[in-house]
């Protein structure tokens, strides 16, 4: 299923983000949170409900964050 | 409310201004992921030679482990000591080299030990966030010398989105930004006019990247009329990097480093391979004598800028961006280097619209050049060996791919397209844009407001 990944040049990276989950972690978390904030959150005219887009796109980080969590594992086995 | 924190950190006509904030936070968030992807992916040896000595401070039981440029070391040394508990295998990362021979740059070998380390990744994204935090305040310290919105709106797209900071300070990782920080600073204070807090800044600038000794005693001599006030200022310029040397040769040179000189000597280590060395390369030769073309350069900027009898801000800015210029107009540099005319080239986008164009111009061209150059040195592939060192270092160089597919032409056309020709080529246009900078600089009445 990922014979793929082992060919390709970006297999030492996918290796070396999962062999290390706290900082792959915090990182994705970091970067997923501030193109949240720039693409989406500051753009927005002031009638824009920024609560509402916060409320929605953080859970969907920790959703993104869990299931890369289960990818990372998968990798690491 | 949402803004608060970012009012603080500008100027009030900014600060007034919600709309326009929310644009400087957008350019700021974007410019923030940039580096931060950059950060764990990338590094030069030169990280690594850097790091080694600042854990030979720390560890190796020797205060005075570098020579030249020692501030940057210390506080890389302190920011490494606040990290060690999180990299679990830093002992390993951070092997210190045997006591004999040179660890004042690390090899090929020693640098493949790291970035294959478990930890590689968490190490480089711990050890660049100091400069990313210095980034951002010569950000905010920048936007402080502009009071004009629309002027700091593009100083802020320069300082952000340029690819020669981006490169210099997270790709290849060098400790560049705490020179601009210090020197910014000393801007600052200028523009307040507080001499004295403006000279020791530079002094602490100097300690960070010694190419800042060329600003002396030119920097000085702008800040104010009064002959006390010049001296006083110098001698606080000065003041950090002889400090240090002092201390250095009293309690005796380190049992590791440089330990072949028997005294710390900052010119020595500058002059072979450093910016004075390469400085006086461009030269004319008529007959026995050299005119060296940096040195024909400098003193015309230096009566040109003294005779017109202006002090102040702007005039150092002026006076000292030349100065910079020149150099890359005329003089062999490291690839990494060109982060130098950075903050020079941001106020000239910031202070002038007729020719931002040229301004923005230049960091495709450097780019192009550099490329060329990695022959020679290592630019684009060798530094992303991190992401998978069996790929990246054996990539070819662009000049490596030219001259594979120029191999069966004639060889007028290989001369033309061979990296010689071509690095002249872009090294012509790079040199060609920067003079016309140049020529505005001298030609407008600086008016950065």
């Amino acid at each position: 299923m990922f014979d793929f990944l082992k060919k390709s040049p970006i297999n030492y990276l996918i290796a070396k983000f999962s062999g290390d989950p706290v900082f792959t972690s915090i990182y994705i978390a970091i970067i997923a949170s501030l193109i949240l904030e720039a693409v989406i959150i500051f753009p927005r005219k002031k009638d824009f409900n920024h609560k509402k887009a916060r409320a929605i796109g953080y859970p969907i980080i920790a959703l993104l964050l869990i299931s890369l969590n289960i990818a990372m594992y998968i990798v690491r086995r | 409310m949402r803004f608060k924190l970012l009012k603080l950190l500008f100027t009030s006509e900014i600060a007034s201004d919600s709309s326009y904030l929310k644009k400087i936070a957008v350019i700021l968030l974007i410019g923030l992921v940039i580096r931060l992807i950059f950060m764990p992916i990338s590094a030069h040896n030169d990280f690594l030679s850097e790091h080694i000595r600042a854990e030979y401070i720390l560890f190796g039981g020797n205060p005075f482990a570098v020579t030249s440029q020692f501030l940057p070391h210390y506080i890389d040394a302190a920011f490494l000591f606040l990290s060690t508990p999180f990299i679990p295998d830093h002992g390993e990362i951070f092997k210190l080299p045997s006591q004999t021979g040179s660890a004042s740059t690390v090899e090929n070998e020693p640098f493949l030990r790291f970035i294959e380390s478990p930890n590689s990744y968490r190490a480089l994204f711990l050890l660049k966030l100091p400069y990313l935090i210095g980034d951002f305040l010569c950000f905010f310290m920048l936007l402080r010398l502009i009071s004009d919105k629309k002027h700091a709106f593009w100083l802020a797209g320069f300082w952000m989105f340029n690819p020669i900071s981006i490169y210099a300070v997270y790709v290849y990782g060098r400790f560049e930004i705490y020179w601009a920080l210090f020197l910014i600073a000393s801007l600052l204070f200028c523009k307040k006019e507080r001499p004295y807090l403006s000279g020791l800044m530079l002094g602490f600038a100097i300690a960070s990247r010694s190419y800042l000794l060329m600003l002396l005693p030119l920097f000085p001599l702008l800040i104010s009329r009064k002959w006390g006030t010049r001296i006083a200022s110098l001698a606080l310029a000065a003041a950090p990097t002889a400090a240090y040397s002092l201390f250095a040769n009293l309690l005796g040179p380190g049992p590791f480093f440089y330990k072949s000189i028997p005294t710390f000597n900052v010119i020595e280590s500058l002059a072979e391979g450093g910016f004075i060395g390469l400085g006086l390369l461009p030269r004319l030769d008529i007959g026995q004598y050299h005119i060296y073309l940096l040195l024909l350069a400098l003193t015309l900027i230096y009566i040109w800028t003294l005779s017109r009898k202006e002090y102040g801000f702007l005039s150092v800015v002026r006076g000292s961006s030349l100065i910079i210029l020149s150099y890359f107009l005329l003089a062999p540099f490291s690839t990494h280097w060109f982060f130098w005319a950075v903050p020079w080239l941001a106020l000239f986008i910031a202070e002038s619209k007729e020719s931002r164009w040229a301004a923005w111009a230049i960091p495709a061209v450097w780019f192009l050049h550099s490329a060329i150059y990695s022959d020679w040195s290592v630019f684009t592939f060798y530094l992303f060996s991190p992401i998978n060192p069996q790929y990246f270092m054996g990539s070819s160089s662009l000049s490596q791919v030219i001259s594979s597919l120029t191999q069966n032409m004639g060889s007028g056309v290989k001369d033309i397209l061979s990296p010689e020709t071509l690095l002249g080529v872009m090294r012509s246009i790079l040199s060609g844009m920067i003079l016309y900078i140049i020529l505005r600089i001298i030609k407008r009445k600086p008016s950065i407001d």
